[in-house]
C-alpha cells in the first residue's frame, strides 16, 4: 500500500518535472519573448552596424554634422564610437569599399570637429 | 477487487509542470534586454528609421538595398510605396526638412514603379529574425549578423555598388503653402492611362506651380489632405488623388472657396470602349 502511493508521488513529481521541460521548451525556442517598441539603442549589432551606414550616406548628402549627430544620438552613447564600431563591424563583415568609405568620412568629419573644439 | 482509474493525477502534475515552465521562461527568467530588430521599433522610431532609408537612397540610389531595407521594419512589401507616400506628406504638414520629404517621395516613387522581386533568396528579416534562444547577438559574428553581411543577395547591404545617377534637380520649395487660391479651371480628363484621377494644379500669377500647398479632398465619410510637390518630376505645383466611381467628392484648396461635386464621369475611347476619367483643376494664387 505505502509503496503504491510513494510510487504514486514519484509519477506525480516526474510529470511535474515533464510539463516544466515542455513548458520552458515552449517558451523558449516555440514562442520565446518577443520585445517590442524598442530603441535603436536596443538594435542588434549588425542592424546597428546598418544604421549608422544609414547616416553615412546621408551625411554624404546634406553634409550636415549635426543631424548626424543626432541620429547617432538614438543609438546611445558618443556617436563616435558608434561609427567606430560601426566601422569595424563592416570591416570585418567585408562590406563593400564604398560603404567603409562613406564610414570613414563620417568618422573623420567627426573626430576633426571634436578636435576643432565644434559641439 | 481492483478499481482501475484513470491516471489524473498525471496530467494534473504534468499541467502544473507546463504552467511553472511557462511562468518561467516568460517572466521569472525572461530576458530583460535583447538586441533586436528594426521589425520590434517603437512606431515612431520606424518612421525615423523609414525616413533614414530614403535619406541614405538619396545618395546611392541602391533600389533593392533600400527595399531590403524597408521590409525588415515588417511592412508587406506592396505597402512599402504607399506607407512612404503617406509619410511624405505628414512630414510636408508638419514641416520636416525639405531634403527629408523629397527623399521620401523619390524613393516612393522609385518603388511604386519597380517592381517587387520575387523572394527567390531569403529575406533580411527571415534570416535574422531573433528568437529567445539564439545565440548571443553582443557578439557581431554570430553567424546570422555573418549571412546578413558577407553574401550580398540576401540583405544586400554592403556590397551592391551604388549608382551614381546625380539626384534630379528640384527647385527649394517652401513648406506649407497658405493664401487665397482661386479656381481658374475644371476640366474632364479623359485618359485612359490615368483614369479617375484627380489632378490639381496650383499656380502663382506668374504661371508656375507651387509646391507645398495643403489640398482637402472631402467626400461623404471621408477626408484626405494632398500636398503639391511631391511629384517634382511633373511640376512642383502638382498634386493628384484617384477618385473612386460613384463617390462625390469636394475639393479646397488653402483658404479658397470649395470646388463641389466631382465625381468620376464616362469617358469613351475611340473604339467605343467605356472607362473612368477623372478632373483637371487648375488654382491661381491670388
Amino acid at each position: 500500500m505505502l509503496t503504491t502511493r510513494k510510487q504514486r508521488w514519484i509519477a506525480f513529481l516526474i510529470a511535474i518535472a515533464v510539463g516544466f521541460g515542455i513548458g520552458v521548451y515552449y517558451g523558449k525556442t516555440v514562442k520565446p519573448v518577443e520585445y517590442t517598441d524598442i530603441a535603436p539603442t536596443d538594435l542588434r549589432a549588425d542592424f546597428k552596424a546598418d544604421f549608422v551606414l544609414m547616416v553615412a550616406e546621408a551625411y554624404q548628402n546634406d553634409h550636415n554634422l549635426q543631424n548626424a549627430r543626432r541620429a547617432l544620438g538614438l543609438l546611445g552613447g558618443d556617436p563616435q564610437s558608434a561609427v567606430q564600431q560601426a566601422l569595424t563591424f563592416a570591416i570585418e563583415h567585408n562590406y563593400g569599399s564604398q560603404d567603409v568609405l562613406v564610414l570613414q568620412k563620417l568618422l573623420t568629419d567627426l573626430q576633426s570637429q571634436s578636435a576643432g573644439g565644434a559641439p | 477487487m481492483n478499481e482501475r482509474r484513470p491516471p489524473w493525477f498525471l496530467l494534473t502534475g504534468l499541467l502544473i509542470g507546463l504552467g511553472l515552465g511557462l511562468l518561467c521562461s516568460w517572466v521569472i527568467c525572461a530576458p530583460s534586454v535583447r538586441p533586436g530588430t528594426p521589425k520590434q521599433l517603437r512606431p515612431d522610431f520606424k518612421e525615423y528609421y523609414r525616413a533614414l532609408v530614403a535619406r541614405a537612397y538619396a545618395y546611392d540610389h541602391n533600389l533593392p538595398r533600400a527595399r531590403a531595407r524597408l521590409e525588415l521594419l515588417g511592412a508587406p512589401a506592396n505597402n512599402i510605396a504607399d506607407t512612404l507616400r503617406v509619410q511624405a506628406q505628414r512630414a510636408l504638414a508638419e514641416k520636416h526638412p525639405q531634403a527629408e520629404v523629397r527623399a521620401l517621395s523619390e524613393l516612393a516613387a522609385a518603388l511604386g514603379e519597380a517592381p517587387s522581386p520575387k523572394k527567390a533568396s531569403p529575406t533580411p528579416h527571415k534570416t535574422q529574425l531573433p528568437t529567445a534562444t539564439s545565440t548571443p547577438t553582443q557578439k557581431p559574428k554570430s553567424t546570422a549578423a555573418k549571412k546578413a553581411t558577407a553574401t550580398p543577395t540576401p540583405t544586400g547591404f554592403p556590397t551592391l555598388a551604388p549608382t551614381p545617377t546625380p539626384l534630379p534637380t528640384v527647385t527649394p520649395r517652401p513648406t506649407t503653402v497658405g493664401g487665397l487660391f482661386l479656381l481658374r479651371s475644371e476640366k474632364l480628363l479623359c485618359d485612359p492611362k490615368k483614369g479617375p484621377l484627380l489632378e490639381v494644379w496650383v499656380k502663382g500669377s506668374d504661371g508656375v506651380g507651387i509646391p507645398g500647398v495643403e489640398i482637402e479632398v472631402q467626400w461623404l465619410g471621408g477626408d484626405e489632405r494632398i500636398y503639391t510637390g511631391l511629384k517634382p518630376e511633373i511640376d512642383p505645383g502638382y498634386a493628384d488623388f484617384v477618385m473612386k466611381p460613384k463617390v462625390v467628392y469636394q475639393v479646397r484648396t488653402g483658404a479658397g472657396a470649395a470646388v463641389p461635386n466631382l465625381t468620376p464621369m464616362q469617358c469613351q475611347d475611340k473604339h467605343g470602349r467605356r472607362y473612368w476619367g477623372g478632373w483637371t483643376l487648375v488654382f491661381i494664387k491670388r
